[in-house]
């Protein structure tokens, strides 16, 4: 058959299989095919080649399912105590100076350590099993490596465990992206037994900063032939700081469970921008530090973590107490967090103001106190919602406390010339609490009956303009409005209120009727 | 609770600059005010060569006090930094933290007899009462951007002093 006899055929197969024309000559449309629904891949499986599987390996896997998609219950309310011991033990080494540990450590190791345990407390939140199981494993392992690696400088186990969340947050990018394309369904409409631990692209941030940080380890010990902080090689730094920036921007902006590689990422890559000349580092370090402030307010531990890299050059101290608020400032959630960085600007002030003129520890007093500005001046509108930390972040609230009023005792950072803003800190604490009591206190006695004045009659439409309760002022509320007063523009009784959100309270306030008020 | 705070730290001169300047810039209330404070604290900062405000009061006891101590460029400095302080202050309760803390630039000098007294608290109490004075009277933008002004200007005269 020749291809326009085909077509042909085709189209009288066509007109034969479609409906008749009624007598107006329109002919109905035929009736939608149903839409087949398309199926999960596990239905499509050919029903001729079943995964052979014994019964009883099938029942125990179902059962590990069942076990980890229960929910955690008691051990979630748990969890906070045990990260809290687990916290508590690692500021006991860290203020021991080191001493027995499961790994050989210094004490700025142990105090990455307590960093990385508070913040996977407070990130984690187990709310199954499985969850919680996981967790417990990072609570233990996580320090370990952030201990050995900020202290002895080895980061073979480092190196493991950034492998082992680069492959689990690709595995959860994988799956999301199986499930989407399979299902075509969004990702978060699908349940599983896999609980998905941060969303999509939070575990593609986590992956790719993961597999960054883990090539400069990588090419570090290529070079030198031993786990160690890259140090020397410029392509590990710039690796090093990358894959930093891309964890803690990850981490900021809303992958809690990233948290706990905060901690590591930015010990790796101050110890990676140490090696670095200073003010290349500071400048760059600075300008990115203000431009993160501008651009992301609410979230301040990025550019904390940017000062942190800033000063790492030339001021390790420093370095390290902006590191410190940077991880911290996580936990606290809240633009409040970059409060953080006050004592590591004092140290910086400390060190620099003494010493005269210092090209780049002037650069980074004018990048800190800019970004400090900036942040205040995006942080501005007190009408934004504030978040009410949780539990489980009680431990690293109490270490971002100790941080901000008693820094001088921090001795692993090396700072100098704390010994003032502690004894400052205290006074201003101290004095600070006494007003906060005192202000609890006397709204009470305001806020008797007495003080606030009577609301006029109800009779009365064109009320009153008083601005305190006075005797005389009450009197002239109560008389009649004069004939020249401005008459509302709506109709209808007039609905004195008392706007508590004045500055001036108590005063009478003439609003329109709420609808439905007659 | 700022105010108060940095009222206690000013009164006692106990402290260090950055956190005085973070608890001024938080009574302050306003972004401009705050920087003003800010680089007027650094100004005295740069002038004494210390961040300590024990040091500060130290050096105006030994030396005399801020508005006459050391070269012309220095007292200036001194003088545009207690200034800024006053104008940048909004009013209210936070005349008790920027009057204190001007008070304290000026004539700080750290007790150590009855002289030494009279000149801080007469300081502080001439301090507070142009603090109030400058935040009821004066209209809090402009007043803020002079204060930027003029802090900036004491601390290019605090970094030529030293």
């Amino acid at each position: 058959m020749t291809e326009p006899a085909a077509a042909r055929q085709r189209r009288r197969e066509r007109k034969v299989a479609a409906p008749e024309a009624d007598e107006t000559g329109n002919r109905p449309h035929p009736p939608p095919e149903p839409r087949r629904r398309r199926q999960p891949a596990h239905r499509h499986r050919p029903a001729e080649a079943p995964r052979p599987r014994p019964k009883a390996a099938r029942r125990r896997a179902e059962a590990v399912v069942a076990a980890a998609q229960a929910p955690a219950g008691a051990l979630a309310s748990l969890w906070p105590v045990a990260g809290a011991v687990v916290t508590l033990a690692w500021v006991a080494i860290t203020v021991g100076g080191g001493g027995p540990s499961p790994v050989s450590t210094t004490a700025q190791g142990a105090a990455a350590a307590a960093g990385t345990a508070a913040l996977v407390t407070a990130g984690w939140g187990p709310r199954r099993v499985g969850d919680a199981v996981a967790g417990a494993l990072a609570l233990v392992v996580l320090p370990m490596a952030a201990a050995a690696a900020a202290g002895s400088g080895h980061t073979g186990l480092l190196a493991a465990v950034l492998t082992v969340a680069a492959l689990a947050a690709a595995a959860v990018v994988g799956r999301a992206a199986w499930i989407e394309s399979d299902r075509g369904a969004a990702p978060a409409e699908i349940g599983g037994w896999v609980r998905r631990p941060v969303s999509e692209a939070a575990a593609a941030g986590a992956a790719g900063g993961c597999v960054l940080l883990l090539a400069a380890l990588l090419s570090e010990r290529a070079a030198v032939l031993r786990w160690a902080l890259p140090a020397d090689s410029g392509v590990d730094q710039v690796l090093a700081v990358l894959g930093a920036l891309v964890v803690t921007a990850t981490a900021a902006l809303g992958a809690r469970r990233v948290w706990g590689l905060v901690p590591s990422a930015l010990v790796v890559s101050v110890a990676a921008a140490a090696g670095a000349r200073p003010t290349p580092v500071a400048v760059a370090g600075g300008v990115a530090a203000v431009a993160a402030a501008a651009f992301l307010p609410r979230r301040p531990a990025l550019s904390l973590a940017l000062l942190a890299l800033a000063a790492a050059a030339g001021h390790a101290p420093v370095a390290a107490l902006l590191a410190s608020a940077a991880a911290l400032a996580l936990a606290v959630d809240d633009p409040a967090g970059a409060l953080l960085a006050v004592p590591g600007a004092a140290a910086l002030a400390a060190a620099v103001v003494p010493a005269g003129r210092s090209g780049t520890g002037v650069l980074l007093m004018a990048a800190t106190a800019l970004a400090g500005l900036v942040l205040a001046a995006r942080n501005g509108d007190r009408s934004l919602p504030r978040t009410v930390p949780a539990a489980a972040a009680a431990p690293a609230l109490v270490l971002a406390g100790w941080l901000v009023l008693v820094p001088g005792t921090w001795a692993w950072t090396r700072a100098t010339g704390l010994v003032a803003y502690d004894r400052g800190a205290a006074v201003a604490a101290a004095s600070g609490a006494l007003v906060a009591v005192l202000a609890m206190v006397a709204p009470r006695a305001e806020r008797t009956p007495a003080a606030i004045p009577d609301p006029p009659p109800a009779d009365e439409p064109a009320a009153v303009s008083a601005p305190a309760a006075t005797p005389a002022r009450r009197r002239k509320a109560r008389r009649p409005a004069p004939a020249d007063e401005p008459v509302p523009d709506e109709p209808g009784p007039v609905v004195v209120v008392v706007d508590t959100t004045d500055p001036e309270r108590g005063q009478w306030r003439r609003r329109p009727p709420p609808r439905g008020v007659r | 609770m700022a105010p108060a705070a940095a009222a206690t730290m000013a009164v006692t001169a106990s402290g260090e600059i950055v956190l005085l300047a973070v608890l001024l810039g938080a009574a302050a209330g306003d972004v401009l005010a705050a920087a003003a404070a800010l680089a007027a604290l650094v100004a005295v900062a740069v002038r004494w060569g210390s961040t300590s405000l024990d040091a500060v009061a130290g050096a105006q006891a030994v030396l005399g006090p801020g508005l006459v101590a050391g070269s012309a460029a220095a007292a200036a400095s001194t003088w545009g930094a207690a200034g800024a302080l006053l104008l940048a202050c909004p009013g209210g309760w936070s005349a008790l933290a920027f009057g204190a803390t001007a008070g304290l630039v000026v004539a700080g000098p750290a007790p150590g007899g009855a002289p030494d007294l009279a000149v801080r608290v007469a300081g502080a109490l001439v301090g507070v009462g142009l603090a109030a004075l400058a935040g009821r009277r004066l209209p809090r933008r402009p007043a803020a951007a002079a204060a930027a002004v003029l802090a900036v200007a004491s601390l290019a005269l605090a970094a030529v002093a030293r």
